[in-house]
């Protein structure tokens, strides 16, 4: 059963335990769902960022590695949460909103964004990450 | 002995200069080449600060001073300006809201769904049996919303399909025991009539609504009487091409299109008059334009609104003339048919529909004297004596006629901002030039409204640059079926969107058009305008009407250099065994520089090619 369901293309996610059964989680995951893009939550414990860069980089990283579909999420202890993409280097992120920002709105859409990234759609992009202007 | 001299050519939008040198037999050798924005209106004394910046620009170039200057040449203007304006023909008025026509990008599951309109919150009273549509409201999560369903399903009321506030249409329909049609992102959810009956279909994904899109479906579903059925053509209208869609019955509601009464226009030749009722088309306008021309006046039905279009168009010439608008005489016409996305009045979730409209270029005649008292004011400024030049017509050819590969009898096209000029210069060097409304000012009105863009800038980037969509983060698709491949992943805010590929970069386009609809309306806007007059200028100046008569044709002006209106022209006249092409002004210049380079030649000399630096 296992590696039925490891096999299956799935944007993955990296979630740090504190988050679980949380609110904003379901957000990221209704995100994708709605979007029509199946998922699958990897749980992590207390990682820590490296340079200056929150942990959810480096999560987010594993997890695009770990996706059939090669988009991964990352969610730290800090609640930063980051859009990655396995052939981008892994100090540049697609999106990222920082630790403490994450709101249900933004967590519903970085997840719709995660699933648009698979299916090659527009991206909805918050005004609250990396600065970039909404569209 | 060597003269220095300068040819200017004020346009529209650019000022060009050309420097050259004149030896005591007239030869004359170019050294350098200026382009500047035209500072202020063309005509207007304003341009004596682009001429004086361009014509340093090609001193600069050239390595020569201000001092070193015998003379600077001015074009003598086009003597015609143009203004473009549109009307709408139709429009669609929703009387008590009977339809929710939009697109959402992900609606939830698939089929259609007939039943009486309730709030979600209603389920749990209503009897086994009973057909309803709910309406979810923005307060629900869609978890309890897909309960709420369940409950009563389970219960034997047949809910039959949801209308949604929230984009959670995918969501709900996962969570239930019996899929249902749900129609999501629907903004004014409060405004939905509730007890009457209604209709909800979404189609599979990439699949269009199939019933609700066809009058006889709509007749089907709610039984409609032959004359109920007629009442909903345009709601059907409205709803072809939709993934999903969502129709209501109400008592007395009604979708309307009606054509609103335009007006006519009164087209007054030489030979006489005629009156053309607007709503029969840009076609009919202009058979009447041509019939009659050359003409005298173009005047709109007063209290119409083809009469206040006409009326806001002499004004704003009126303004720029400096004369009263009455005296304004409109020369020319050019009607293009077209269509406007309206946002429809009494819509509950901005549904748009795409109403009927003509567009009108107009061009009225301008005194000569403004070009003297701009030539004065550069005099004043520069300390270099200056003159006006040269019919422009007649120093354009001369300066077409620097194409390698060309003779008389030649004709020019010059595709500006505003207006279509043509030109034809026999074998004995007699010139006969026309000028006609409608150039590249038009086709960027066309462009934004028939793409609904609100936003002239992008109609403008769209009409000057190829289209491309990204793929991936990677790679791009240009419209022409390329890929192109980037080892940086591309801006997220290019991702998945159409852009523009432009000497800047790429550029996003927000827009939900596709990219084929977007090519199709910027091609369509081209070939109304430019094909149209190239066709209607040359006829006018070819001897007895016969473009066959004319061997060569050589386009100038900036929107020669457009990456696809030549290649229009060129193949629309190659059905009439004309050569034609874009200029290339001295071999160096392309389709620019014509006048600035004629007018020297016509006052100076003759051009010795390969003498050039």
């Amino acid at each position: 059963m296992a590696r039925v369901e490891e096999d299956r293309p799935t944007v993955v996610l990296r979630v740090d335990e504190a988050w679980r059964d949380t609110p904003t989680l379901a957000e990221i995951l209704a995100g994708l769902e709605e979007e029509g893009v199946p998922s699958l939550v990897e749980w992590s414990r207390g990682e820590a960022g490296r340079q200056a860069q929150p942990a959810a980089v480096a999560m987010a990283h594993q997890a695009a590695r770990a996706s059939r579909l090669e988009v991964g999420l990352g969610l730290d202890e800090s609640g930063a949460l980051v859009l990655h993409q396995r052939r981008q280097p892994e100090g540049s992120p697609l999106l990222m909103v920082p630790g403490g920002q994450v709101n249900l709105e933004t967590a519903r859409a970085m997840g719709m964004n995660a699933a648009r990234l698979v299916k090659v759609q527009p991206l909805a992009i918050p005004g609250d990450t990396q600065g970039r202007e909404a569209p | 002995m060597l003269t220095l001299v300068a040819g200017v050519d004020i346009g529209n939008n650019s000022t060009e200069v050309a420097l050259a040198e004149v030896d005591l037999q007239g030869g004359v050798r170019f050294l350098a080449t200026a382009l500047v924005p035209t500072t202020g209106i063309k005509g207007t004394q304003d341009n004596s600060v682009g001429v004086l910046r361009g014509v340093q620009d090609a001193l600069r170039m050239a390595g020569r001073r201000l001092s070193d200057l015998k003379r600077i040449y001015l074009n003598e203007a086009t003597p015609v300006i143009t203004d473009v304006a549109m009307e709408t023909l139709t429009e669609t008025v929703i009387t008590e809201s009977t339809l929710i026509g939009h697109n959402p990008n992900t609606p939830g599951g698939v089929g259609m769904g007939t039943g009486r309109i309730v709030r979600l919150e209603r389920l749990a009273e209503l009897p086994p049996g009973d057909k309803v549509i709910a309406v979810i409201g923005r307060e629900w999560q869609f978890a309890d919303a897909a309960a709420a369903i369940n409950r009563a399903v389970d219960r034997g009321v047949d809910v039959q399909a949801a209308i949604a506030a929230k984009d959670d249409g995918v969501l709900i329909v996962n969570r239930l025991v019996r899929k249902i049609p749900v129609v999501d992102e629907v903004t004014r959810i409060d405004q939905v009539p509730l007890e009457v009956p209604g209709a909800v279909e979404v189609a599979e994904p990439g699949q269009y609504i199939r019933t609700l899109s066809n009058p006889y479906g709509i007749a089907t579903l709610f039984s409609l009487t032959p004359e109920e059925t007629q009442s909903v053509v345009p709601v059907a209208r409205a709803l072809v091409g939709n993934r999903s869609a969502v129709v209501i019955k109400t008592p007395k509601g009604e979708v309307k299109a009606r054509t609103i009464p335009a007006g006519s226009l009164s087209i007054i030749g030489e030979t006489g008059r005629l009156d053309v009722d607007v709503n029969a088309g840009a076609a009919a306008i202009m058979q009447a334009v041509e019939k009659l021309y050359p003409l005298k006046d173009v005047t709109g039905e007063a209290g119409t609104n083809v009469g206040g279009m006409m009326q806001r168009v002499r004004q704003t010439m009126g303004d720029l003339t400096q004369q009263p608008p009455d005296g304004i005489r409109i020369q020319d016409v050019l009607a293009a048919d077209t269509f406007v996305p309206v946002k429809v009045e009494g819509g509950l979730a901005e549904e748009f529909s795409q109403e009927n409209a003509v567009v009108l270029a107009a061009m009225v005649g301008t005194t000569r004297r403004t070009m003297q008292l701009v030539a004065e004011k550069v005099q004043r400024e520069s300390g270099v004596i200056t003159e006006v030049a040269g019919r422009e017509a007649e120093v354009a050819i001369l300066g077409a006629l620097t194409t390698p590969g060309t003779d008389t009898p030649l004709a020019i096209l010059d595709m500006g901002g505003g207006s279509t000029d043509a030109a034809l210069m026999d074998r004995n060097g007699v010139v006969k030039a026309v000028h006609m409304a409608g150039a590249g000012e038009l086709v960027t009105m066309l462009i934004n409204s028939e793409l609904g863009l609100n936003d002239r800038d992008a109609a403008e980037a769209i009409k000057r640059y190829p289209l491309a969509r990204s793929e991936s983060l990677y790679h791009i698709r240009l419209e022409d079926g390329g890929v192109r491949f980037f080892e940086q992943a591309l801006d997220p805010k290019l991702f998945g969107r159409l852009m523009l590929i432009t000497p800047e970069g790429l550029e996003p386009l927000y827009t939900r058009h596709s990219l084929d609809h977007v090519v199709r309306v910027r091609r369509a806007a081209k070939r109304k305008v430019f094909v149209t007059n190239a066709l209607r200028a040359l006829k006018a100046v070819a001897p007895g009407g016969n473009i066959r008569a004319i061997p060569f044709v050589v386009m100038v002006g900036g929107s020669a250099l457009d990456f696809e209106i030549p290649g229009m022209i060129s193949e629309a006249l190659a059905e009439y065994g004309v050569v034609a092409g874009s200029g290339n002004i001295r071999g160096t210049e392309g389709p620019r520089n014509a006048v600035a380079t004629g007018i020297v030649l016509s006052r100076e000399g003759t051009w010795r090619a390969g003498g050039d630096r």
